[in-house]
């Protein structure tokens, strides 16, 4: 669980369940407050994060209250002072938000909830567009139909879809909203796809960003939402007909998103499939190595032909990397490639007799053991010690004296027995 | 643990859904880049804290400060026959324990040349002997006071070194007898040979002890266990 979190005695003290999903909304409390901003009922979010439905997060909602870890709305009381999703965005129970509020969160939605865009098309501060977007000041009346003229040409522009299965997109055929000073009445509300499929707001924007490419690039401001509705999902509109005079539009080519490529692994009694599982069994080298299938392949094929044993080299350098920091050698595979070539190096830059010369039989390679040290074997006994015996003698020894024992305690059969 | 995102007091227990989906959440982000890395972060923890804790018992227990001796005390899982024979005999006494119901006493005997590991061994099997245990000399025994002397028969596991350099054999032969009676794990060692030991130590006063050892030996777990190699010292290499 978080540590800031736990140093709480608000929340240590929570039963486990209370401690559970707070620590979930927690977790999003990122996202809480730009989704309060844009007006979500705290209970539907709640609900969308926890996956369950709308009265069970009430439900969870009150416990949390009663144990003292949410405040009004979603504020989250336990944790960092600048994760508190405030819910003063939130609009009081039986209070209609005001025109202005309303517009704002309209654009925001035809943004993709973009404030950096649209502060910077209308001509204000993200935290100022928060603000009228909470509803604790209105925008000027200068700047009022800035963001109207905008919200049109952003209309008029693309059809916003957030993730529909049915892919309706319902045309924006409204008059943006004016401000009362101009006194142009509202055509029809708007109505989006009212969907929080995702949290993360900047995902509705990439949305909006590849319909715009899928459109050529070019503008669309004479464009209508006829023609666009046509572009993107003629399919699923039996009524649509279509335009088999009209040219046919440069479509660019998607570019499609290139699959990962797939690690090979080695086969099974080879050299590599041994380097392979020395570097995923490894505690500290199995996080730290992507690609270990081509990794290993490529450690093998470099000691290739030389006395380098690379999976033995791997789990050296594997207990090296355990004892170092964190942080160190964030390159696994380049420090694995770099000590084994060097090693490989070393090797091949020894002198090789030549194949005629007898050679004189080569002293057994030094053992080193699992920690890298070298081992060198145990001393031989002093010929004619006591110790100079094997193990079956001494077992023999021991046998004898047990019985011996064993003989000793019992009854002597025979003699006086009574007689 | 079978499901390690699962805490052990809610293992098997029937969770509300809202527990079950935040556990499948910890499971799914243990399986993820960043929960491998705070798995390999906790693991290099929990190597360091369990070599503390290590540390710490070899300076309570009294095991000797032999840099070779502490190595060996700290490695988590050595290998080697003397390692082996130790853990042979903790696995022997856990499973009459189990069927026979009750403590069973098991001494165990490491005999061989100075040098060969004997003191390693039995200093590792104290410094990770879960219950309370000690490492204490022979000599050292005999010149105890009457409390240390009464710990040492009290203590679950008693490591017993240098066993033959003592000036009364007696005490030790009581203290053995003390440990069997209480059924104790006992670990000795000794640079004396089989003979020089059940003289030392069999002979009238300790036909007790021999009686003990060869019903232990009768059951199925041989006490002494025989060197058969020479020394390391100078051995391992930089």
């Amino acid at each position: 669980m978080m540590p800031q979190l736990e140093r709480d005695l608000r929340f240590s003290t929570a039963p486990l369940h209370e401690r559970c999903v707070y620590a979930q909304l927690f977790a999003h409390r990122n996202e809480l407050a730009a989704v309060l901003a844009l007006g979500r009922d705290p209970s539907v979010v709640v609900a969308r994060i926890l996956g369950i439905d709308r009265a069970e997060a009430e439900g969870e909602l009150a416990k949390l209250r009663a144990s003292g870890l949410l405040g009004d709305g979603l504020t989250l009381l336990v944790g960092a002072r600048s994760s508190r999703a405030r819910a003063s965005s939130a609009p009081a129970t039986g209070e209609a938000p005001s025109a202005d509020v309303e517009v704002v969160r309209e654009a925001l939605r035809v943004y993709g909830g973009s404030r950096r865009a649209l502060a910077r098309d209308v001509g204000c501060s993200e935290s100022a567009l928060r603000q009228f977007a909470a509803g604790h000041s209105s925008l000027s009346g200068e700047r009022f139909g800035t963001l109207a003229a905008q919200l049109g040409v952003r209309s008029a522009q693309c059809a916003v879809e957030v993730r529909s299965a049915q892919c309706e997109v319902e045309p924006r055929t409204t008059h943006p909203t004016a401000h009362p000073a101009t006194a142009q009445p509202t055509a029809q509300p708007v109505s989006l796809s009212d969907s929080l499929s995702s949290l993360s707001v900047s995902s509705v924007s990439s949305e909006i960003l590849s319909k715009e490419s899928e459109a050529n690039g070019e503008s669309l401001r004479e464009g209508t939402a006829q023609q666009l509705r046509s572009d993107d999902c003629a399919a699923t509109q039996p009524t649509a007909q279509p335009e088999t005079n009209a040219t046919p539009k440069r479509r660019t080519q998607r570019r499609t998103p290139r699959a990962p490529a797939v690690d090979p692994v080695p086969p099974v009694g080879t050299v590599a499939r041994r380097v392979y599982e020395a570097i995923t069994t490894d505690v500290a080298l199995g996080p730290r190595v992507t690609g270990p299938g081509d990794l290993s392949m490529r450690l093998a094929a470099i000691c290739d032909g030389t006395t380098v044993d690379p999976a033995r080299e791997v789990i050296q350098l594997g207990a090296w990397l355990l004892r170092k920091p964190e942080g160190h050698w964030k390159d696994a595979a380049a420090g694995l490639l770099r000590n084994i070539s060097s090693k490989v190096n070393d090797a091949r830059a020894l002198p090789v007799a030549a194949p005629g010369v007898a050679r004189a039989e080569a002293p057994g390679a030094a053992k080193i053991d699992y920690q890298g040290r070298r081992v060198v074997g145990p001393a031989g006994l002093p010929p004619g010690s006591a110790w100079d015996k094997t193990k079956e003698e001494h077992e023999a020894e021991e046998d004898a004296l047990y019985r011996r024992a064993y003989e000793a305690t019992q009854p002597k059969t025979g003699g006086s027995n009574g007689r | 643990m079978a499901d390690d995102s699962l805490p052990p007091s809610l293992e098997g227990a029937l969770l509300p859904k809202v527990l079950e989906r935040h556990f499948a959440k910890v499971r799914e982000w243990q399986k993820s880049p960043e929960g491998r890395k705070a798995l390999a972060r906790w693991e290099r923890d929990k190597l360091a804290r369990q070599r503390a804790e290590r540390e710490e018992f070899c300076a309570l227990r009294g095991v000797p400060d032999d840099v070779e001796v502490r190595r060996w005390a700290l490695e988590p899982h050595p290998h080697g026959p003397l390692f082996d024979a130790i853990r042979e005999a903790i696995q022997w006494q856990r499973a009459q324990q189990e069927s026979r119901g009750g403590l069973v006493p098991v001494v165990r005997l490491l005999i061989g040349p100075p040098g060969t590991g004997k003191t390693s061994a039995i200093g590792w099997a104290v410094t990770t002997w879960p219950k309370r245990a000690r490492y204490i000399t022979a000599d050292e025994l005999c010149r105890a006071k009457e409390d240390s002397w009464n710990d040492a028969g009290d203590v679950s596991l008693l490591a017993l070194d240098e066993l033959g350099i003592e000036a009364h054999p007696d005490r030790v032969i009581e203290l053995l007898l003390r440990r069997w009676s209480k059924g104790r794990l006992t670990l000795c060692a000794t640079n004396l040979t089989l003979g020089e030991f059940t003289v030392r130590y069999t002979s009238t006063a300790g036909s007790r002890l021999l009686d003990r050892l060869r019903d232990q030996h009768a059951r199925g777990l041989r006490p002494s266990v025989v060197v058969t190699w020479g020394s390391l010292r100078g051995g391992l290499g930089l």
